[in-house]
């Protein structure tokens, strides 16, 4: 009996130990080394947004109602981005390319401008195109024309090349998104648009408000990115052999783990990064609409929004892009490019990458300015010979930012900083110019103010 | 009893499978430790002999581990310095404790063809430190002669904290010499594995540095290099791959031995940002000694030289 019961045993041991050795037969999967993947670090966050899209992250500069020689706008920025993202949603059909020389304006329509050139390919992932097969030319835009056929009740889409030789047309066929649209152009009350005015010594039209615009100045408490911790982690293929430089001379610190850098300026308000390894290399077959995805989800990789960003430029030459702060909707400015967060992509790599390293927290509100009216800034630029409207590519409101640096230089506050109670920055409004590629403020001596004040 | 006679026969017959299945078991193992890596490097030379690329016979290493080092430049001393300035053949002058400047009283000769070793031991009494130099080269078109500093008994490549130039005259003589030297050596992080030399040709390869019917010449030598030299540079160990050979437009390769990420250096290009530095850094001390003075005076002939071959 006894012997009976071992032998039972054994043969159970025995299933077992079979069914173990057939399961990790099936199992077994070697691991093979890899060399060179980054882990990825899906656990950082600089503390901003992860979710943009290029449909959120592209934002028209200016929406503008043509009705015959007159030219409106809206009073409020954030209108004008309500209106946006409700023709976002609207189902463009029939879309077709024609070649052409230039186009002539309607009498009554809406013309939608970018603040940069982009590619058709992009128009996709900014608007609803109905038919998602629909093979996109090779030419950029920067301007959408919204026109009425008011028979059917259809509103035409126009999109001009950049060079002017290439057009595409779709069509919105939905009566309501053409009663929705129809009805600004019979608007009684001036709350809602302003008019505009129109400079034509200009490449392209430049649209600015006509009367004087009164905006509040705004001084915003800000807080610093933990920068040591948290941008190495999301930067650095290996945190740990990083090695650290601090200059007592200019105040920077420089980080480097012998194929990229970081430096980061003297008071830690903005960051520099680069990865020349990309830069090296030979062929490169990345488009504009590449380098914007890419670009988009490396920053929302790590919460890198950290304010309110849009697309100021994108160019497939420099292979870089460029997103600029707004703040209430207006872009801000600053020459020390504090509000712009700029990455160079190559062959689908981060070759630079350059922020800002603040976030703005809480307005604590500020006096209101009046602006200089646009009919007299036009007359100003006009008279003045410093100025040559010829060149100057656009003109807009904005504010200019100005960033006070802390007077204590310890080093111990800067690291202890992020919850120092008395970083403020100021939010001035203005009038800017984009002229040889550059934005700049006008200066308006109080001379001039007065002069055109009245 | 019947029963018991079948459970013996069970008994054997799941002894003959557990046997089977472990032999299977072990064998699948071995296969994939060596099978796969074997696989692959046998892919990649066949891709290699496909495109006509030669390389040399590689050894397979023992897998090593080691760290990111970081170094700092070396401050020199007064003790540091006395042998080259009780040099009486040689006018010294040292800039900030670390660069150093020498004029040779009597312009040493060197033939067209001389070895390296040969050059070392020629010019090893006018250096400090000599043993810890090793010789890189004679850029033709600067006529300079470039030795890299050793750390761990491995070349420094191209950097500007730890190299020695000896600057000839158009007889071939050294008329002066520079030096730097790097100081204290400390390892930055964990130590890390290093990927094998053949993994490095196939990082170039894959970058498209290494085409068809090219020839990888001499070794792939492990040695340290710092993309980025700004800072206190993190050096990390790297392999060095010659394309072409030295005199038919070869070239040279950085492959760190723990990315495994390729790039390509430049000879001139750092010789000349190189002596660019040097003379900024001379040009702000306002030093009107006789040796700075002549030394200012060859690299301004090497930029006149260079910008008209440029033209």
């Amino acid at each position: 009996m006894k012997m009976e019961t071992a032998k039972s045993f054994i043969l159970i041991v025995l299933i077992g130990i079979s069914l173990l050795l057939t399961f990790g037969l099936w199992s077994y999967q070697p691991d093979i080394p890899s060399v060179s993947d980054k882990p990825v670090n899906e656990a950082v966050d600089i503390g901003g947004k992860d979710n943009e899209e290029k449909r959120t992250v592209i934002e028209p500069r200016e929406v503008v109602f043509h009705i015959g020689d007159h030219h409106y706008g809206f009073v409020d920025p954030l209108k004008r981005e309500a209106l946006y993202e409700q023709m976002q949603t609207w189902p463009i059909s029939n879309l077709e390319t024609r070649l052409v020389s230039g186009r002539t304006p309607n009498e009554n329509e809406v013309e939608v401008i970018f603040p940069s050139e982009l590619p058709m390919e992009i128009l996709k992932s900014i608007m609803k195109i109905t038919d998602v097969n629909v093979a996109m030319p090779n030419w950029s835009f920067d301007r959408m024309y919204f026109a009425f056929h008011p028979d059917n009740k259809s509103i035409q889409i126009e999109i001009l090349s950049i060079d002017g030789r290439n057009e595409a047309t779709a069509v919105i066929n939905e009566s309501s998104y053409y009663d929705k649209l129809w009805s600004y152009f019979q608007l009684e009350d001036d709350s809602l648009l302003k008019e505009y005015l129109s400079l034509d010594q200009t490449a392209k039209p430049i649209y600015i408000p006509m009367d004087a615009e009164n905006i509040r100045k705004q001084s915003i408490t800000y807080s610093l990115i933990d920068v040591p911790n948290q941008l190495i982690e999301v930067l650095f293929q290996d945190p740990s052999i990083v090695s650290r430089t601090y200059s007592s001379e200019t105040g920077d610190t420089y980080y480097t783990d012998s194929q990229r850098g970081m430096h980061v300026y003297g008071n830690s308000e903005r960051m520099e990064f680069v990865n020349p390894y990309s830069e090296d290399s030979i062929e490169d077959d990345q488009t504009a609409a590449d380098i914007l995805t890419n670009s988009i989800a490396d920053i929302n990789s790590h919460f890198g929004w950290t304010d309110e960003y849009y697309l100021m430029d994108i160019n497939a030459k420099e292979n870089s892009v460029r997103y600029q702060m707004y703040y209430g909707e207006y872009p801000i400015y600053n020459a020390f490019n504090l509000s712009y967060i700029d990455q160079k992509w190559i062959n689908q790599r981060l070759s630079e990458y350059s922020r800002p390293l603040f976030q703005l927290n809480n307005p604590l509100g500020g006096s209101t300015v009046e602006l200089m009216s646009g009919q007299n800034l036009v007359a100003y630029l006009t008279n003045n010979r410093n100025y040559n409207l010829e060149n100057i590519q656009d003109i807009r409101v904005g504010y200019r930012l100005v960033y006070y640096y802390d007077d204590d230089e310890s080093d111990e506050s800067r690291t202890s900083g992020s919850n120092a109670k008395d970083r403020v920055i100021e939010l001035i409004p203005g009038w800017f110019k984009l002229e040889n590629g550059e934005w700049n403020e006008i200066n308006l001596t109080e001379d001039q103010l007065l002069k055109g004040g009245d | 009893m019947q029963w018991g006679h079948i459970k013996t026969l069970f008994i054997l017959s799941f002894l003959i499978l557990d046997i089977y299945l472990l032999v299977q078991f072990v064998q699948k193992q071995e296969e994939a430790d060596n099978g796969i890596l074997a696989n692959r490097e046998l892919s990649f030379e066949d891709q290699l002999k496909a495109e006509n690329i030669t390389i040399p016979k590689l050894e397979t290493r023992e897998i090593e581990k080691e760290p990111y080092i970081s170094v700092s430049q070396r401050i020199l001393t007064k003790e540091d310095l006395q042998p080259l300035m009780a040099n009486k053949g040689l006018h010294t002058e040292v800039i900030d404790n670390y660069f150093i400047v020498s004029q040779l009283e009597d312009p040493l000769p060197i033939e067209q063809d001389t070895s390296g070793e040969k050059i070392s031991e020629i010019v090893k009494s006018y250096l400090l430190f000599p043993e810890q130099y090793t010789y890189w080269g004679w850029n033709k078109d600067l006529n300079v002669l470039i030795f890299f500093q050793k750390i761990n008994d491995r070349p420094v490549y191209f950097n500007q904290n730890g190299l020695v130039l000896a600057f000839l005259n158009e007889s071939n003589e050294i008329t002066h010499l520079t030096q730097t030297l790097l100081g204290e050596v400390a390892p930055q992080g964990e130590l890390q594995t290093l990927i094998q030399p053949i993994r490095s040709i196939e990082a170039l390869y894959n970058r498209g540095y290494l085409n068809a019917d090219e020839k990888v010449t001499g070794d792939v030598v492990l040695g340290y290099y710092a993309r980025l030299t700004e800072g206190n540079p993190v050096f990390a160990p790297t392999w060095k791959v010659s394309v072409n050979g030295e005199n038919n437009g070869g070239r040279n390769y950085f492959v760190n031995a723990i990315e495994g990420l390729a790039s390509p250096g430049n000879e001139i290009d750092f010789l000349i940002s190189t002596i660019d530095s040097d003379e900024k850094k001379i040009i702000t001390l306002n030093n009107d000694s006789e040796v700075i003075q002549s030394f200012l005076d060859v690299i301004n002939k090497l930029e006149i030289d260079n910008r008209s071959v440029a033209e």
